[in-house]
């Protein structure tokens, strides 16, 4: 095969980002993927462990150790949050888009609060609503209780249901869904709208038949996006999670700077990445294909 | 005597006063231009009188200090700094960070054959000291006996760290302590509280869901108060200075102690009793704001946290009682180790001494509620700052100088408290 004068001067404008590349996602992946065999790629302390071994593997799919159930714990809650988040996310937009309520534009900065606040803060004030004196949990507790479906208060922090966590996640990523669907349901031509109305439609009609099929690659598109963040996220969880069970992320945390089993922390690492990668792919290969199709 | 033989001894009188002159001169000469070394090693340290280290500190000139504590400590060491630069005219610059981070570095330093680091001092408590010390990372001088005021610290804090054998390349310089914090308004000393952890189980069960302690995970009054728990549940001498190996610990914690229990069945009926039984508070902070909010009467924690809260007014004085269980509870004496590599060795080794001259000392008791490293410096200490409710009230622990003299005095075994954070997930948290 000829190289041509075309194929040197892309590569050589291309070589800054093959660098980029290679500085930010290969060599830091690669290292992880070798620290999960107790080899230190930069020198990094590895503790007692000598390489290469299979023990941090050994110790992650051992159910009678917390990782495994960690990991699923993590996709468990973060599902949930994405769920919420984006139905949400996406109810409100639509309201917005459907009624125009006049008030809007004055509050909608209110709005993106949680976008500019940091995750620790966001966490910290949860915590303060959620513990068992914070007004939110007694006033829940209190409907809870009064309609007879709990005993006695129930924790809404550090439990070990996520309820926090959740509470904490579906804050942020709610705000995140809605700004992404707000764009493309404004985009959507009043005439469909008019359309599908003068032919007898109700609002919910509307919704189902145009809004939905319209927008449903943005929804696929923002599930992926809130559910790799929900799941990469530490704030949060660290803060609003209980002893057990914990989001695999908090599990690293605690490997590297409370017992300094590095090995552990880098094969949950390891996991972690290839859960997101599935995840990722699943969402948006199919999210990819879609658009190719409507483009077509 | 003749005229001859009187010539001769006025020649050898006269030779011998020139060669003690001579001597005398040359050794004065000696002295008063000393060969100052360019820098200091691990061999000429021993060699150096302490006047000739400040002399070499002063051309040094500067000093970096990398810490790790609250927005408390951050800001008292920093103004330990301002002071030692008023002082000494050596610029002393506080980094406040995180251990982990700085520990990873001198490593990395050291993996890297990096000769000329930017630390002179770091912060460390036990576990980050170790990991430094067997990777290298560490000036290996033995600082207890080049620092003048080192003497003034408990020996065995001066040579092991939380039972780790430090060999003194890391000299602590105050030592944080956790004690049992009661509500003062509800309940009396030692009438209404368990003043053995013999009497904790027995006083959790008779007020359920009033006493709670922070994950050891999450925090250091979890798993100290977890060190102190295993401590009086199978006799100091099960862990004092022992060697750690992972199956004697597995056969150690499966082992009946108290009640027939092994420790995780022992903590697991404990749990049964305490607040939200299964749910732990995560992190210190988390743990007395319970206490704040009156939801718990009893937690195990930080003298210093009890009076920072205090005195940002989150927490009411009037609440505040706090004592140590008997047998005891063990602390952590945490200081400072020198990196190997450290540009300005000198100017370290003389903030060091001045970090653990008694008026320094003096100051942290009132300052961040930690005791001194120097114990003969809690003497100093005004009145005001003993008489305050976060201090404990009971024997021997209301005076310090006391206590260290004749005991109990129980140090934590960083490689069990380990263990015991890592099983306690498995074994407690998800059982």
């Amino acid at each position: 095969m000829k190289i041509t004068k075309e194929d040197i001067i892309s590569v050589v404008f291309l070589l800054p980002l093959y660098a980029f590349l290679s500085v930010m996602v290969f060599i830091p992946i690669l290292n992880v993927i070798l620290g999960s065999f107790g080899i230190s790629l930069f020198g990094l302390s590895m503790g007692k462990v000598k390489g290469p071994v299979l023990d941090g593997y050994l110790n992650f799919v051992n159910p009678s150790k917390p990782y495994l159930y960690s990991l699923f714990f993590t996709i468990y809650i973060s599902v949930i949050a994405t769920v919420i988040s984006v139905a949400a996310g996406y109810l409100f937009a639509i309201y917005l888009t459907v009624k125009r309520p006049p008030i809007w534009s004055k509050i909608s900065s209110i709005m993106t609060i949680p976008l500019f606040t940091p995750y620790v803060v966001g966490a910290f004030m949860w915590w303060t609503l959620l513990f068992p004196r914070g007004y939110l949990a007694i006033v829940i507790n209190r409907i809870l209780m009064g309609l007879g479906l709990t005993k006695g208060p129930i924790p809404l922090v550090n439990d070990p249901y996520g309820i926090g966590i959740l509470f904490g996640e579906v804050w942020i990523r709610f705000v995140i869904s809605f700004m992404i669907f707000y764009g493309p349901l404004q985009l959507i031509s009043q005439d469909l709208v008019d359309a599908a109305r003068s032919l007898g439609a109700s609002t919910w009609q509307v919704i189902l038949k145009v809004y939905i099929p319209l927008t449903k690659y943005a929804i696929v598109a923002t599930s992926a996006i809130v559910l790799l963040a929900t799941m990469a996220g530490i704030s949060i969880p660290l803060i609003l999670g209980g002893s057990w069970p914990q989001f695999l992320n908090v599990m690293i945390y605690l490997d590297v700077t409370k017992t300094f089993d590095f090995i552990s922390a880098y094969t949950s690492g390891v996991f972690y990445l290839v859960a997101s990668a599935v995840l990722g792919y699943i969402l948006f290969r199919f999210t990819a294909r879609r658009i190719e199709f409507q483009v077509r | 005597m003749t005229g001859g033989s009187r010539l001769s001894a006025i020649v050898g009188a006269k030779v011998l006063g020139i060669a003690i002159a001579l001597i005398l001169l040359l050794s004065c000469t000696v002295r008063l231009s000393p060969a100052l070394p360019e820098k200091l090693d691990e061999r000429n340290v021993y060699a150096l009188t302490w006047d000739e280290i400040v002399e070499l500190a002063k051309k040094e000139g500067k000093v970096v200090w990398y810490g790790f504590g609250s927005t408390y400590e951050r800001d008292f060491f920093t103004e330990l700094c301002e002071m030692f630069t008023k002082e000494t005219g050596i610029q002393a610059v506080y980094v406040h960070g995180h251990w982990f981070d700085t520990v990873q570095k001198l490593i990395s330093e050291k993996k890297a054959g990096k000769e000329v680091g930017e630390i002179d001092l770091v912060l460390a408590w036990s576990k980050p000291f170790a990991m430094a010390y067997e990777a290298g990372a560490v000036w290996d001088v033995n600082l207890a006996e080049i620092i003048p005021n080192a003497k003034g610290i408990p020996f065995v804090a001066k040579y092991f760290h939380d039972m780790y054998p430090s060999n003194a390349r890391h000299l602590p310089i105050l030592s944080w302590w956790v004690g049992f914090l009661y509500r003062k308004d509800l309940l009396k000393y030692p009438d209404d509280v368990p003043k053995s952890f013999d009497e904790l189980l027995d006083w959790v069960k008779k007020h359920p869901g009033k006493f709670t302690y922070c994950d050891p995970n999450k925090g250091g009054s979890g798993h100290t108060f977890l060190m102190g728990l295993a401590e009086w549940f199978y006799g100091y001498d099960a862990f004092a200075f022992a060697e750690y190996d992972e199956a004697r610990a597995e056969e150690l914690f499966s082992s009946p102690g108290k009640y027939g229990m092994n420790f995780w069945e022992y903590l697991n009926e404990l749990e049964k009793y305490c607040y939200q039984p299964g749910i732990y508070p995560q992190g210190n902070k988390a743990t007395i704001e319970l206490f704040e909010a009156g939801e718990v009467l009893l937690i195990p924690m930080w003298i210093s946290i009890t009076m920072q809260e205090v005195q940002t007014g989150r927490l009411d004085p009037n609440w505040v009682g706090m004592y140590i269980p008997e047998p005891t509870m063990p602390g952590p004496f945490d200081g400072c180790f020198i990196p190997f590599n450290a540009p300005h060795k000198a100017a370290a080794l003389v903030f060091l001494n001045w970090l653990l001259s008694p008026k320094v000392q003096a100051l942290i008791p009132q300052k961040i509620g930690a005791y001194p490293a120097v114990t003969e410096a809690w003497k100093l200490v005004p009145d005001e700052v003993k008489k305050q409710p976060w201090w404990p009230i009971n024997e021997p622990y209301k005076d310090l100088v006391k206590w260290r003299k004749f005991g109990p005095m129980w140090y934590r075994h960083a490689d069990y408290m380990f263990y015991i954070m890592k099983k306690w997930i498995d074994e407690v948290a998800r059982g």
